[in-house]
């Protein structure tokens, strides 16, 4: 295999004085899915937060070879193409749909073709083209949803950060959505690394997965292998 | 029937004025939810550098705005750096105190560049007056409503066309989210208290003639224009204007039909009447708390 | 613990030996420090008062001296203006400022934060102009003068003497409030400042509460109004202009949800004016740079800050005494 284009390593984070992250390693390679998974409190989103610049951190974090640093600056990782949909969504509730896309490309360059990245959004997501001038606020959780991931579309990823996608949504939205993962994984070759609860689907989804339990990393490897793990089924995976 | 016309007026043009530093309020709480008590005082700072450069240097109308402009945006942005910075992160009750605390700091700086003394300015605006059936409407009347209008669509204009002002309602609604599209917060907060400085400082200009230049003045105008701010809804800019040119209207009446001491009492009773039908002002926002 | 206790008792005992003595130390005819030692008690009642809504319940009222206007008039209207004792316009006044606070307590039950805020600072701002205006009741801008001291059996109570009256209700307001804070309702209190909607799941009826603090609130202030206006003799509005900001900084500066914030705020930002009486005319400015210094350095204010100085020393001690024993010079304990 090729280098990874995402280095995690020995990254520990902490909020005061509770540690969120002892230590966690872990690689992305492009054009994979990469899910990690693990119980509420394990520090997943930490690890989210530490990668988009949103936390201080110590460990380090390559990205495309270029070591991130661990100043907390979230505009410099996203201008390096790494975007993410944050945990609930977090739309902004008061703009339309197409104003909330539009924020998505706040980063871009002037010169880039926004129009024609708009247009593929809402073709990827016909839903969101219907409620166009709808205020995000309105849109039901499903719909969020796909608006959170249409925006983070607009920044043009590299790397794709997706924080529990299928909090609080009905299990038939649940599995649109992550039709929709596999669809930007397929089509527009997006590298996503995905936090979920639901190891089930996530398994299911990734092409590689490593398991956080209480800021380490437990367990790691191939999806599918560990879907077939008696210990991960045990613990995530209902037995 | 004239006089009352005569005292809508004068209240819709004093509310346009308190509108100013009303929008100053609002747009530093929708974008940083904090309440900035001392931009009242950069009002006062507009006012004085305004009459030393339109009086006593006796410089062209245009450069006393853009000189007081320049210095109180200059002002806060230093004041901010060095209190307000490092609260931030801590909880709202202290940043409150710290800008409370910055009032008598600004104060107390005006006094030690221009002294304690009342100053007399040379109005900024040329005399004259049209009527219309009796009601006498002074050119400055007209003009302080042209520019207040102008910069309240101005600031709407910004709001909703250019990217920093988009990012600026974006940071208001959701800070994280707005962060994680590329939003640089330093920048955006350096924007939201340039907008407030310049529209005290205009503000101050125009009143500095009127009401004489004192650095008592920033308090009592600051706080009616706050009070406007939260009747309208705290954070709204529409409600800030609406609640202004309401407060200027109200302080007219009364000053007409009941008595000029008691506009004080009057306006707080329409506050709370208002708070008590909608608690958030009338174009506020309510938030939904998850529990 | 046991450490805990009888350090505080030390404590108290040291502060109130010297309060006792202090009369003595600056001398019974001084009355210009009689006067300041009496303002140290009202403003120390005052501010308890909005220790208790702000601190505890998590109310903001930036108008407070409102209540201690209307305490203070009410007093000076009826025994000044109406000749009644001054025991019943004392609890006239008590009175009166409760209901005022109970008025707060509506305002506070419909809203919060800056709405709040605001709201109290214009109810202060229509108090005041009421009282500067209807001047057949209150006086007007002349205000209330000569208000006369306190008479106990015949005896016209001197200065000095007043002051320890004024010293025993602060601390007996001290000992209400430790008592208030402690019990169900202290609890109830900070429950509902943290968390209102769990507070009300388990059972606090949030609106009672927050009339029933309010009203004590604004009683307690009412009573360091009466203390004010027998200690000046002398009423007017304006003399209030400057106590809401400044009581607001004491309960800040001292810190805020504690028993022991509002004595050193009291004694803290009381004292400073007169330690900088060579810069009074920057005082304005001073006291300003004071309250942003103190927020940004000292988040729980100097009671926080002294408590983490006594939690150093006291680790700094542990970690001595457990070093091992050098043979070398190092005493046994």
């Amino acid at each position: 295999m090729s280098e990874p284009i995402l280095k995690v390593e020995n990254l520990s984070a902490s909020y005061g004085s509770i540690v969120a992250l002892k230590s966690v390693s872990m690689e992305v390679y492009e054009g994979e899915i990469v899910t990690i998974i693990g119980a509420n409190g394990a520090g997943k989103t930490t690890l989210l937060s530490c990668i988009s610049g949103l936390m201080p951190y110590k460990g380090e974090i390559t990205f495309h070879g270029e070591k991130l640093g661990g100043k907390v600056d979230s505009a410099a990782i996203v201008e390096r193409g790494i975007i993410q949909v944050p945990e609930g969504r977090q739309i902004f509730s008061e703009l339309s749909v197409h104003e909330n896309l539009k924020m998505g490309a706040y980063s871009r360059k002037k010169g880039d073709d926004i129009q024609k990245d708009m247009d593929e959004v809402y073709a990827l997501f016909p839903r969101l083209a219907e409620r166009r001038d709808q205020k995000g606020g309105s849109l039901s959780g499903g719909e969020q949803q796909m608006l959170a991931m249409g925006r983070a579309m607009m920044a043009n990823p590299k790397l794709l950060l997706l924080d529990e996608p299928s909090m609080g949504l009905a299990p038939i939205v649940v599995a649109d959505i992550f039709r929709t993962i596999r669809r930007l994984n397929r089509e527009k070759k997006v590298t996503i690394v995905l936090i979920e609860q639901n190891a089930r689907l996530a398994l299911k989804t990734a092409n590689r997965a490593y398991v956080v339990e209480t800021g380490l990393v437990k367990l790691s490897g191939d999806a599918k292998e560990l879907a077939n793990d008696p210990k991960v089924r045990d613990l995530y995976l209902g037995g | 029937m004239i006089n009352f016309l005569q005292a809508l007026i004068s209240g819709v043009v004093q509310g346009s004025v308190y509108a100013l530093i009303a929008l100053g309020y609002s747009v530093i709480y929708s974008t940083l939810k904090m309440g900035h008590f001392a931009q009242g005082e950069f009002y006062m700072v507009g006012a004085f550098v305004g009459c030393t450069l339109f009086t006593t240097w006796q410089l062209p109308v245009v450069a006393a705005f853009a000189g007081a402009a320049l210095f109180t945006s200059v002002l806060m942005l230093v004041l901010e750096r060095l209190a307000y910075r490092p609260l931030y992160s801590r909880p709202a009750m202290a940043l409150m105190m710290a800008t409370m605390g910055m009032q008598y700091v600004v104060q107390e700086i005006v006094r030690n560049i221009w002294g304690s003394d009342v100053r007399r300015s040379d109005n900024v605006f040329p005399d004259g007056s049209i009527q219309i059936g009796g009601i006498v409407i002074t050119v400055q009347n007209i003009l302080i409503f042209a520019i207040c209008v102008a910069l309240m669509l101005g600031l709407t204009v910004f709001m909703k066309r250019t990217k920093t002002g988009i990012a600026m309602s974006a940071v208001s609604m959701n800070r994280k989210a707005a962060s994680l599209m590329g939003v640089r917060t330093p920048t955006i907060i350096m924007a939201t208290y340039v907008i407030a400085a310049c529209l005290a400082a205009v503000a101050g200009v125009m009143m500095g003639p009127i009401y004489s230049v004192k650095y008592s003045m920033g308090t009592t105008f600051g706080n009616k224009a706050m009070t406007a701010a939260v009747m309208g809804g705290f954070g709204s800019l529409p409600g800030a204007m609406l609640g202004s040119i309401i407060l200027g209207v109200v302080e007219s009446m009364c000053n007409l039909y009941i008595s000029t001491a008691y506009k004080d009492v009057f306006s707080f009773i329409i506050l709370v009447v208002v708070l008590f039908c909608r608690p958030r002002g009338i174009l506020g926002k309510k938030s939904i708390t998850k529990v | 613990m046991k450490k805990t206790a009888k350090s505080t008792v030390i404590t108290l005992v040291v502060l109130i030996a010297v309060a006792l003595l202090a009369p003595v130390v600056v001398g019974l005819k001084n009355n210009y420090m009689i006067n300041i030692l009496c303002s140290y008690c009202y403003f120390g009642i005052l501010c308890c008062s909005l220790n208790l809504l702000l601190g505890y319940t998590g109310q903001i009222s930036m108008g407070h001296a409102a209540f201690m206007m209307i305490g203070a008039y009410t007093y000076g209207i009826l025994n000044k203006f109406h000749g009644v004792h001054f025991l019943i316009a004392a609890l006239a006044a008590l009175a009166v400022s409760f209901a005022a606070g109970l008025l707060l307590g509506a305002a506070c039950c419909k809203l919060n934060a800056i709405f709040l805020a605001m709201t109290t600072v214009g109810f202060y701002k229509a108090v005041s102009t009421v009282i500067i205006n209807e001047g057949w009741l209150t006086g007007g801008a002349n205000g209330i003068s000569a208000i006369q001291k306190w008479t106990v059996f015949g005896y016209k109570l001197k200065n000095w003497q007043f002051y320890y009256i004024a010293l025993a209700v602060v601390l007996l307001v001290f000992l209400f409030c430790y008592r208030m804070v402690n019990s169900k309702t202290g609890r109830a209190m900070r429950a509902m400042c943290s968390a209102p909607i769990a507070s009300s799941a388990m059972g606090v009826n949030n609106n009672q509460l927050k009339f029933l603090v309010c009203g004590i609130s604004g009683a307690l202030a009412g009573l360091a109004g009466v203390l004010y206006a027998v200690t000046n003799s002398y009423l007017s509005a304006d003399m209030f202009a400057k106590v809401s900001v400044q009581t607001l900084t004491m309960t800040v500066v001292g810190g805020m949800g504690t028993l022991w914030g509002p004595l050193f705020g009291t004694l803290a930002i009381t004292t400073l004016p007169e330690l900088l009486r060579p810069f009074a005319d920057h005082l304005d400015g001073i006291y300003g740079v004071v309250i942003i210094l103190t927020v940004i350095f000292m988040p729980n204010g100097i009671y926080g800050f002294v408590r983490r100085m006594v939690q150093k020393a006291s680790a700094k001690a542990k970690a001595k005494k457990a070093q091992p024993a050098n043979a070398a010079g190092k005493k046994g304990e």
